[in-house]
């Protein structure tokens, strides 16, 4: 009976470890695709509409959720506040999901938001929205690879245990 | 509104010496002191410094940190922040095709503090009863538009005004929203230049009375007399030290003959002197 308990608790661990690295890269993954999809946002309101980065946000984040959608709703409480010197947009790029490269690319990209006039800040947005491609193709590889592995591993790994413990 | 305007050390430097209601103008330049001027006289803050960092502060907080989204106010030199401040900056202009496209290295800032005033024309009160095209005539920071103000309040009770406010400073409008009060019937048309303003004003809203700030230039005088020979009342102010001054002008001097009242501030918020047509 322990034995069959102690199996049973050791496929869910392996089971569950297996998720969480596959949330893990699914998170990373949603996170650069919101991230992209935020500059193609901004690059039209800003291009056409010029509306607020405040109100252009907020009007992003409608219906979303994920890791990025929190860090916009932070940016927002910085733009808000007064809160824009370079070292609390590096505080704002402090995400798991990002590397060391990442976070200093988003606290650039962030930092250099409305302070420029509209041309410059569409092209602005343009190179980074084609710098970020290349990553958001990567992470999504990853996932499909490694996430769905990890989760698979996971899984055969937890009936493993199972079956050995039992 | 202006402790989220200004960074918190020029904040607390200016404001420990003088109640936030008292300030009429507040002038920051990189690598000086912060100067403020109250009751016409400017003071200097002068134990800090103000930096390239406190004019970003206040430019973001003005713009809503999104410079883009009032970019062609910032061309014409100014920007109006909310509460209906206005906000003139100077520094390096950038040319387009010819023409001036944006300012950067932004080097001073001039923010200047609307302030209503009511029953400051007390002195006026002849003229508003028996109406007539009226020049508010004195040096810049005297009390003219604050006059103009309360006066386009005061007629509105009765008569339709139109404010043609070319620099969003007379009536300050705030997305959409009117921020001092205007009276009864008071229409605002902000930020058009003012030429086509009176066009455009003249054959929409059919107003009895229009009130503009700063006549400038041949051009604006030409078109308040077309306007006032539409049998529609022009109250504006002009820069000059005096009535007998501006109308030595060549360029002003037509509005000796178009103007009926004209009146003489000699010092801050003070009419010095109201004068007939016919006493000049």
């Amino acid at each position: 009976m322990i034995e069959l308990l102690a199996g049973g608790i050791l496929f869910l661990c392996c089971t569950y470890t297996g998720i969480g690295i596959r949330a893990y890269y699914r998170n990373r993954k949603e996170l650069y695709s919101q991230y992209a999809g935020f500059l193609e946002h901004l690059k039209e309101d800003i291009g056409f509409r010029k509306t607020p980065l405040a109100q252009s946000t907020a009007e992003y984040c409608q219906g979303k959720k994920g890791a990025f959608i929190d860090m916009l709703a932070s940016y927002r409480k910085m733009l808000e506040e007064g809160r824009v010197s370079r070292a609390d947009f590096d505080k704002l790029a402090c995400s798991p999901y990002l590397d060391k490269q990442g976070r200093r690319e988003f606290a650039e990209v962030f930092y250099g938001l409305g302070k420029v006039d509209e041309y410059t800040q569409t092209e602005n947005l343009q190179k980074a929205r084609a710098a970020v491609e290349g990553k958001l193709q990567y992470y999504k590889k990853k996932y499909d690879t490694t996430g769905t592995l990890a989760f698979k591993l996971g899984v055969v790994l937890g009936i493993a245990a199972m079956i050995l413990a039992a | 509104m202006l402790d989220k305007l200004l960074s918190t050390d020029i904040y607390n430097a200016i404001f420990s010496r003088i109640r936030e209601e008292e300030v009429c103008e507040l002038r920051l330049r990189v690598g000086k002191a912060p100067c403020f001027s109250a009751g016409g006289k400017y003071r200097a803050a002068d134990e800090i410094t103000v930096t390239r960092e406190d004019i970003e502060y206040t430019l973001g907080m003005a713009t809503g940190h999104s410079v883009y989204a009032v970019n062609d106010s910032m061309a014409r030199g100014f920007i109006v922040c909310p509460g209906g401040y206005r906000l003139g900056i100077c520094g390096e202009g950038v040319m387009k095709n010819g023409k001036l496209f944006t300012v950067k290295n932004i080097t001073s800032l001039c923010l200047r503090v609307p302030h209503q005033i009511k029953n400051c024309c007390e002195k006026l009160s002849f003229i508003l009863k028996n109406i007539g095209n009226t020049l508010i005539i004195s040096p810049p920071g005297m009390g003219k538009t604050t006059m103009l103000r309360e006066c386009a309040r005061l007629l509105s009770a009765d008569k339709n005004v139109l404010v043609l406010d070319e620099r969003g400073e007379l009536i300050p409008v705030i997305e959409g929203v009117v921020a001092v009060d205007t009276g009864l019937m008071c229409d605002v048309m902000s930020n058009i230049p003012k030429i086509t303003a009176y066009e455009t004003g003249v054959r929409t809203m059919r107003p009895d009375v229009i009130v503009t700030d700063e006549i400038f230039g041949a051009d604006e005088v030409r078109a308040v007399r077309d306007v006032a020979r539409c049998g529609i009342y022009v109250f504006a102010s002009l820069h000059a030290k005096s009535v007998a001054e501006a109308l030595k002008s060549d360029t002003y001097a037509p509005l000796g003959k178009t103007m009926r009242y004209f009146v003489e501030l000699t010092d801050v918020g003070r009419v010095g002197a109201v004068y007939d047509r016919g006493e000049i």
